[in-house]
């Protein structure tokens, strides 16, 4: 039971979509990061219109980027350099359109030196980890049985004190905090698979990224 | 056996208790049950450090109103009917101004949600939502693109207007009317009915048309042609127009 359970991201989402034969793995990874960019679009104030060219863009411009990844934990997040080929692709926009965006300003997201997913930017922090938690939730959820879900959903994600959830649910305390231990160990995991939470890119490559991000 | 009685487990007994498919001691159990201070402890043991950032961010993502309803898309702060509503872009003592998106039309729309009744300092009011709506400034032409105005509950009122414009002072103008323009609709299923019929229908249709009208004769307009021959206008409707 406890091994039921298997990820389908070993050892690295990223490093695994690089095979171009690995269709299923870049299916996930388009799944889960294309509403990354297209939260992150919204909240800069671009319209709906332009943002599916500009998701496909950001897209494809990682698709590319990728090819060149290296595992090197001593190199800074995915998030960050994926926030950055991001931002400076929509700052590309603004610049073509001459708009300026409206939640956060072009100075602050910073040119091709900048890292957006740095601590100055919330934004992008936000909405990285609002949809990947998302997505990982999802996936959890498929993945085991409904009183073990509702167990986690109810205390964790509800903040309902775990003897309420245990009287709601018909079940002992204890078991609650079963499930929800049980539930939270299979979420990191799936989290740090799917968030990539190991670093990419150097800064050489990172300005290659965003070169690629800005044309 | 009474919970009390019982010693609070150690830390590793609560760290026992949490393996999966290990059968729990029946006595520690019952004592689990009814221990404030072990839940408290266990609690603690199951929390996620590393998950901790994840989880304020959704924590942040769901502090939408109450009176929102679930997002329709991921990452929006929530919904109302079919306006996906993305985030606060201003929050004043009256109101809270969201950007969102009109799901039926394709469009971005500001979303103003009265908060309070209204204050009979309409002029104040009525600055505060121009810039309020005037954080959206687009420099596009403005093409007669606001889209609703109703209530939403007791206590909350809700109006769309287009961020795309950019003309502000017909945007202003456009606002003045907006609760006339907006009632139209609502009038138009009564004019149906009404003796008036044809010429409440040829005001309607006057003033739909009209994309410059002068928001103080169109109020008129309504209010004296149109309002007086629907009998069964809205509530929300007449407390608009009494405004």
């Amino acid at each position: 039971m406890s091994n039921r359970y298997e990820p389908v991201t070993s050892p690295s989402l990223i490093l695994r979509i690089r095979d171009a034969d690995d269709s299923g793995s870049w299916e996930i990874f388009a799944t889960i990061y294309s509403p990354v960019v297209r939260t992150y679009c919204r909240r800069r104030g671009i319209q709906e219109a332009d943002i599916d060219d500009l998701v496909q863009d950001v897209m494809t411009t990682l698709t590319r980027a990728i090819r060149s990844f290296e595992y090197d934990p001593a190199r800074g997040r995915f998030r960050a350099w994926f926030g950055t080929v991001t931002a400076n692709r929509v700052n590309s926009w603004f610049s073509q359109r001459s708009l300026r965006a409206k939640e956060v300003s072009l100075e602050e997201v910073g040119g091709n030196e900048h890292f957006v997913g740095s601590d100055s930017d919330s934004l992008w922090d936000s909405v990285f980890c609002q949809q990947v938690l998302n997505a990982a939730c999802q996936r959890i959820r498929l993945r085991v049985e409904s009183i073990t879900w509702s167990s986690f959903e109810l205390t964790w994600l509800h903040n309902i004190p775990a003897a309420e959830a245990a009287a709601k649910l018909a079940i002992p305390v204890h078991t609650v905090y079963v499930n929800k231990s049980r539930v939270l160990k299979l979420l990191e995991a799936e989290v740090r698979l799917l968030a990539d939470e190991f670093p990419v890119m150097d800064s050489g490559d990172t300005r290659l990224s965003s070169s690629d991000a800005n044309s | 056996m009474a919970a009390a009685a019982r010693k609070c487990l150690s830390d590793e007994q609560l760290q026992n208790c949490l393996i999966v498919d290990r059968e729990i001691d029946q006595v520690d159990a019952d004592h689990l049950q009814h221990c404030q201070s072990c839940q408290s402890r266990i609690e603690q043991l199951t929390e996620s450090e590393f998950l901790s950032e994840y989880r304020n961010a959704v924590s942040g993502q769901r502090k939408g109103p109450e009176f929102l309803s679930a997002p329709l898309r991921p990452g929006d702060l929530g919904a109302i009917d079919e306006f996906a509503i993305e985030h606060v872009i201003e929050t004043g003592g009256m109101s809270i101004v969201f950007r969102g998106f009109d799901t039926s039309l394709g469009r971005a729309v500001a979303v103003k949600i009265l908060t309070n009744q209204h204050s009979s300092d309409s002029s104040a009011r009525f600055a505060a939502e121009v810039r309020a709506v005037a954080k959206l400034d687009h420099p596009q032409d403005y093409r007669g693109a606001y889209r609703g105005f109703y209530t939403a509950g007791q206590d909350c009122r809700l109006v769309m207007m287009d961020p795309e414009a950019a003309d502000w002072a017909y945007n202003c103008r456009i606002w003045c009317v907006i609760r006339a323009y907006q009632a139209l609709d609502q009038f138009d299923s009564a004019a149906e009915k009404s003796k008036a019929d044809e010429q409440v229908r040829h005001w309607l249709s006057h003033l739909k048309s009209e994309k410059r009208f002068d928001a103080a004769l169109a109020e008129k307009q309504i209010t004296e042609r149109i309002l007086p021959e629907q009998m069964d206008v809205p509530p929300q409707i007449k407390m608009l127009m009494d405004q």
